[in-house]
C-alpha cells in the first residue's frame, strides 16, 4: 500500500471523481485505515465547496449589445498576431513607429520639395529629383556596357525597386526628353586611407560602382531621420585626408562649412553650364560666386550660393532642365553629390554633421581616375547658415 | 431577450442545438448562447485578468470569435470547453500584454465593482455541482477568495476551471492545451498551496 505522501495527488483527483475504478478502490482501501487522509479528503471537499461558492461576477447588462456591435463592426479577435507583435504595446511602439515614418517621409519631402510654396519663385520644383535623376541612369548605364562584365551589383541595381524610394507620384516623365543622366555617388563606409588608389582600382567598374553607391544612398535616405542638414546634400562619413573640394573652396574664399554638396554636370562647355546656373540662381535669390575657374585636374569648377531650401531644387534643375541652350541632347551628368547625413536633429535642433562627400571627378574626359573627398564639419551649436554653397563641376561628356 | 433562460435553468435547447441553428443563420440562437454563457465567459476572463473592463472585452471578443468560426467548431467537445479555450486564449494574450506593461492588477473579489455601467453587484455562484454539498461559512469563502487571488496564476486557473467552472480534467486539459496528467498534478499542487495559505493566518 502506498503511503500517505504518495496518496496526496490521488486524493485530490479522488475528490474530483477523476480516478479510474481501480485507483478509486485503492484510495478507498487506504482511507479506511488512515484517519489523516480521511481528514485530508474532508478538507479538500471543504475547499472545493468553498471555491464553488466564490462570488461570481455578473457581466454588464449591455454585454450582448456590445457583442453584437463588435460583430457589426466586422471585428474578429484573434490570438497574438504579427500585428500585435508589431504594434503592441501601443503606447510604446506606435509613437516610435509613427516617429520613424514621419522622419522618413519628412526627410524625403525635404530633400525633394525644399522650396516653400509661399516663396513661389518661378523655378520649378524639383519634386521628381529622385524619380527622374536617380532611377533612370541605371538602365542606360547598364546598356552602355553590356558586354563589359556582368557585374552583379549593376544587374541588381538595374532591376531593384529600391531605386524608386522617395519618388513623387507627380512625375514629369515625358517633359525631359533628353538623355540627361545623373549618377549619384556616396560613401558611407569608413574611407580607405588611400582613397585614390582604392577608387582608381575600380576605374573599369565605374558603372557598377556608381550603381552600388546609388543603392547605398537609397539605404541612407531611408535611415536618415528628420532634420538632415542642407536639404539633403551633406553626406555623413568619416573625415579623411585631402579634401580637394574644401581646398579649392578655401582658395576661393568660401568657408568649407558652407559647402553643401557637389553637382557634377556633363557638358562640353563650362560657360553654358555657368550661364544656366546663373539663370537658375537668379530665380531663387542665389548667385554664382565669382570664384576662379579651375581647369586643372579637378575639371572645371565654379561655386553657386543658393538659399538652403532651394539647394535641392537648384541641383535638380541644373541637372534636368532641357531648355537652356548650353545643354545639348547628349549632355550627360555623371555624378552629383549627395544627400544624406549621419546624424539626426536633436531636440534643440542642433545639427551635428561631419560629412564627407565623395564624388567621382574625372580628370580626363572619360575616366574617374581621381576622386576627391570633401569633408564637412559643422559646429553643433552654430545655427545652420541660411545659404549653402554648391560646387558645380563641369565635366566634358565621355566620348 | 426576455424569454431567455438563465444558465442554471433548464435550457430549452442544448448548446449543440443552438450551435446548429447558428450555422443555419439563426441569429437568435447565437444571442441565446451569449446570454446563456456570458457570465461564465466573463468570470473566466476576470479570473485571468482581474480587471473588469478587460474581462468584459475579452469575454465579448470570445463570443465574436465564436460567431465568426461557428462553422469551424467540430462538436467533438462541449461548447463550454470551446468557450473556455477561446476566453483563456484571448485572456492570456491580453494578460501578457498587461504584464509587459508592468501593471499589477489586484482587485479583490469582495470589493464592490464599479464599471462604466455603474456598480455591478457580485453574485454568488449558484454552483451546485460541487463534489459534495458542503455548507461553508461566509467568512471561509471570503478568506478563500482572498487567498486564491494570491496563488500563482497557474494554480488559480486550474482551481477555478475545476471548482468554479466545473470542468472535468479532460476539459481543462483541452482548455489549457496540456495532458490530463498535468491537470491532475497541478490541481493537487494548487490545492496543497491553497490549503497551506489558508492555514497561515486563519
Amino acid at each position: 500500500m502506498k503511503d500517505c505522501q504518495d496518496m496526496r495527488t490521488q486524493l485530490s483527483a479522488y475528490v474530483d471523481g477523476e480516478l479510474t475504478p481501480a485507483q478509486r478502490a485503492e484510495v478507498d482501501a487506504h482511507l479506511a485505515s488512515c484517519p489523516d487522509c480521511q481528514q485530508e479528503v474532508a478538507e479538500l471537499k471543504t475547499l472545493a465547496a468553498g471555491l464553488a461558492a466564490l462570488p461570481q461576477l455578473r457581466p454588464a447588462p449591455r454585454f450582448l449589445a456590445d457583442v453584437r456591435r463588435k460583430i457589426a463592426r466586422g471585428e474578429n479577435p484573434e490570438p497574438l498576431t504579427w500585428q500585435d507583435h508589431l504594434f503592441r504595446p501601443f503606447w510604446l511602439k506606435v509613437p516610435l513607429e509613427l516617429a520613424a515614418v514621419i522622419a522618413i517621409v519628412g526627410y524625403v519631402m525635404r530633400s525633394e520639395q525644399p522650396m516653400p510654396v509661399e516663396r513661389g519663385a518661378s523655378i520649378e520644383m524639383a519634386k521628381t529629383e529622385s524619380s527622374e535623376s536617380t532611377p533612370e541612369p541605371v538602365e542606360p548605364a547598364a546598356k552602355a556596357e553590356p558586354a563589359n562584365k556582368p557585374e552583379p551589383s549593376a544587374a541588381e541595381s538595374a532591376s531593384t525597386p529600391a531605386a524608386s524610394v522617395g519618388t513623387s507620384p507627380e512625375s514629369r516623365p515625358a517633359e525631359h526628353g533628353e538623355s540627361l543622366q545623373a549618377q549619384v555617388t556616396t560613401d558611407n563606409q569608413p574611407a580607405p586611407s588611400d582613397g585614390q588608389s582604392f577608387y582608381a582600382a575600380r576605374k573599369d567598374e565605374k558603372t557598377s560602382v556608381l550603381a552600388t553607391e546609388k543603392l547605398k544612398l537609397q539605404d541612407r535616405r531611408q535611415a536618415v531621420t528628420l532634420g538632415g542638414v542642407s536639404g539633403g546634400f551633406v553626406v555623413g562619413g568619416t573625415a579623411s585626408a585631402a579634401p580637394a573640394g574644401v581646398a579649392l573652396a578655401a582658395t576661393s574664399g568660401i568657408e568649407p562649412s558652407r559647402l553643401g554638396g557637389i553637382v557634377m554636370v556633363n557638358n562640353k562647355k563650362l560657360s553654358d553650364v555657368r550661364s544656366r546656373a546663373e539663370v537658375l540662381a537668379a530665380k531663387c535669390n542665389g548667385r554664382v560666386l565669382p570664384a576662379p575657374q579651375s581647369k586643372d585636374a579637378t575639371g572645371q569648377v565654379f561655386f553657386v550660393e543658393v538659399p538652403r531650401e532651394y539647394a535641392a531644387a537648384f541641383r535638380s534643375e541644373l541637372l534636368q532642365k532641357r531648355s537652356p541652350p548650353g545643354f545639348t541632347d547628349d549632355a550627360n551628368i555623371h555624378a552629383e553629390s549627395v544627400s544624406a547625413t549621419e546624424t539626426v536633429a536633436t531636440a534643440t535642433n542642433a545639427v551635428h554633421a561631419v560629412g564627407s562627400v565623395l564624388v567621382g571627378r574625372p580628370d580626363t574626359n572619360d575616366s574617374f581616375d581621381t576622386y576627391s573627398r570633401l569633408d564637412l564639419a559643422r559646429d553643433t551649436k552654430a545655427p545652420e547658415p541660411a545659404t549653402v554653397v554648391l560646387e558645380i563641376v563641369v565635366v566634358p561628356p565621355a566620348n | 431577450m426576455e424569454g431567455v433562460k438563465q444558465p442554471d435553468a433548464k435550457p430549452p435547447a442544448s448548446d449543440h442545438e443552438l450551435l446548429e441553428r447558428c450555422r443555419a443563420g439563426d441569429e437568435e440562437a447565437f444571442d441565446e448562447l451569449v446570454l446563456r454563457h456570458r457570465q461564465r465567459a466573463f468570470n473566466i476572463a476576470f479570473r485571468e485578468l482581474r480587471d473588469h473592463e478587460d474581462a468584459a472585452e475579452v469575454a465579448q471578443d470570445a463570443f465574436v470569435r465564436i460567431y465568426r468560426s461557428v462553422n469551424d467548431f467540430r462538436g467533438d467537445c462541449e461548447f463550454t470547453t470551446w468557450l473556455h479555450q477561446i476566453v483563456v486564449n484571448l485572456a492570456h494574450n491580453k494578460h501578457r500584454w498587461w504584464k509587459r506593461r508592468g501593471r499589477e492588477a489586484s482587485v479583490s473579489l469582495d470589493v464592490a465593482v464599479e464599471t462604466a455601467d455603474g456598480e455591478v453587484p457580485r453574485q454568488v455562484a449558484a454552483n451546485t455541482d460541487a463534489p459534495d454539498v458542503h455548507t461553508v461559512k461566509a467568512e471561509f469563502v471570503e478568506l478563500l477568495g482572498r487567498r486564491i487571488e494570491e496563488l500563482p496564476s497557474k494554480f488559480r486557473e486550474v482551481l477555478v476551471l475545476r471548482n468554479v467552472d466545473n470542468l472535468s480534467y479532460e476539459q481543462i486539459a483541452d482548455v489549457l492545451g496540456c495532458s490530463t496528467g498535468t491537470v491532475k498534478s497541478r490541481i493537487a499542487r494548487a490545492r496543497e498551496a491553497l490549503r497551506e495559505s489558508m492555514k497561515d493566518d486563519r
